[in-house]
């Protein structure tokens, strides 16, 4: 009986499940096209990654010397607010990499798109500049640089610092 | 006197293999995994556009489907955890729950491999619990307690099987066979 029984049992269980995948997209993508902040289906295209085109997106200390005091670039600090508190670059504005999700509208909104951003974190060591580059294209940045010596590297060449909120 | 021992070290075997089979286990199993996906998914469901972001970090799903697999994700987990708290559709809940599970565990090892640098979006989408081994390890037995379920479930206190002993006392009339008239 029960050899008879398992064959039966194991079809149900996959109709269910088949089942159960089907109501459970439909409620899904019932309620996102009424809710007022549903996803779009499909992400806009991309740009290319910030990972594939890595070494012409690495800028030096020398580059962000001349660039920092240009009015048109955007510095971001991805680092946490209390690191960005205890000291940064004079005019960064501070968007940490792990909470893009709740700040980013805040801080990019009245960033435009094609404005050139550069980002850095701690030092060499981290990557959360990287990411937040990455982050930065996906929502659709075109000019986004890491200065990869950081905080660490401006802080030891004794370039200006700004200390609080900012 | 060794033989002593060797059955009682096969009766203490046998008592973990009886609680490992138990259906009151699977019971215990459907309320805890049940109740952990209904969880797990409201957060999701609350912050589309954060557990977007979180499935975006891991870097497994294509860019482009990324919004997709946010979207139907989270009310994958409501569902099935709800069918399975109640014991309605049992079979197809438990399974759809374990494959979840696995592919969870793929995810999370994956990324842990890779070394990303990201929060787990597992229960709360903002952001702060950055994963590690544990996250890993808690999915381990989150996943047993699946399969668990999934092989010694018998229904109990469960809404399949109240329909099946309803049915049983009063089978369905089917209304497309004419009922036998008297000649």
């Amino acid at each position: 009986m029960g050899a008879a029984l398992l064959p039966n049992m194991l079809k149900r269980s996959v109709v269910e499940c088949i089942g159960i995948f089907l109501f459970a997209t439909a409620l899904a993508f019932v309620t996102n096209f009424f809710r007022s902040d549903g996803l779009p289906l499909l992400r806009p295209k991309l740009l290319p990654l910030a990972s594939e085109d890595n070494q012409g997106n690495k800028i030096s200390l020398q580059t962000l010397k001349e660039k920092f005091e240009q009015p048109g670039v955007i510095i971001l600090d991805a680092r946490s607010p209390d690191e960005f508190a205890e000291g940064h670059i004079p005019g960064a504005k501070n968007l940490p990499y792990y909470e893009f999700a709740e700040k980013a509208s805040v801080v990019l909104k009245t960033i435009p798109f094609d404005r050139e951003i550069i980002a850095y974190c701690e030092g060499l060591e981290c990557s959360n500049a990287e990411d937040l580059a990455f982050l930065l294209k996906e929502n659709g940045y075109a000019q986004v640089k890491v200065f990869e010596g950081g905080w660490e590297e401006w802080k030891e060449n004794g370039m200006p610092v700004k200390r609080g909120e900012g | 006197m060794e033989g002593k021992w060797d059955a009682r070290k096969k009766g203490r075997g046998m008592i973990i293999k009886k609680i490992i089979a138990h259906p009151y286990t699977a019971l215990i199993g459907r309320i805890l995994l049940g109740g952990i996906f209904i969880y797990a998914s409201l957060s999701k469901i609350l912050n589309p556009d954060q557990f977007a972001q979180a499935v975006m970090n891991y870097r497994i799903v294509p860019l482009v489907s990324v919004n997709l697999f946010a979207i139907v994700l989270p009310w994958l987990e409501l569902v099935s955890g709800i069918f399975l708290l109640v014991g309605l559709f049992s079979g197809g809940s438990i399974a759809m729950i374990t494959l979840l599970m696995a592919l969870f565990l793929g995810a999370i090892g994956s990324a842990l491999l890779r070394g990303l640098d990201i929060s787990c979006g597992c229960f709360s989408t903002d952001g702060v619990y950055k994963i590690t081994i544990l996250y890993f390890i808690r999915d381990l037995l989150l996943f047993a307690l699946a399969l668990q379920v999934l092989f010694y479930d018998r229904g109990i206190l469960s809404v399949d099987t109240f329909l099946r002993k309803r049915r049983a006392v009063n089978p369905p009339h089917n209304l497309f066979v004419k009922p036998l008239t008297p000649p």
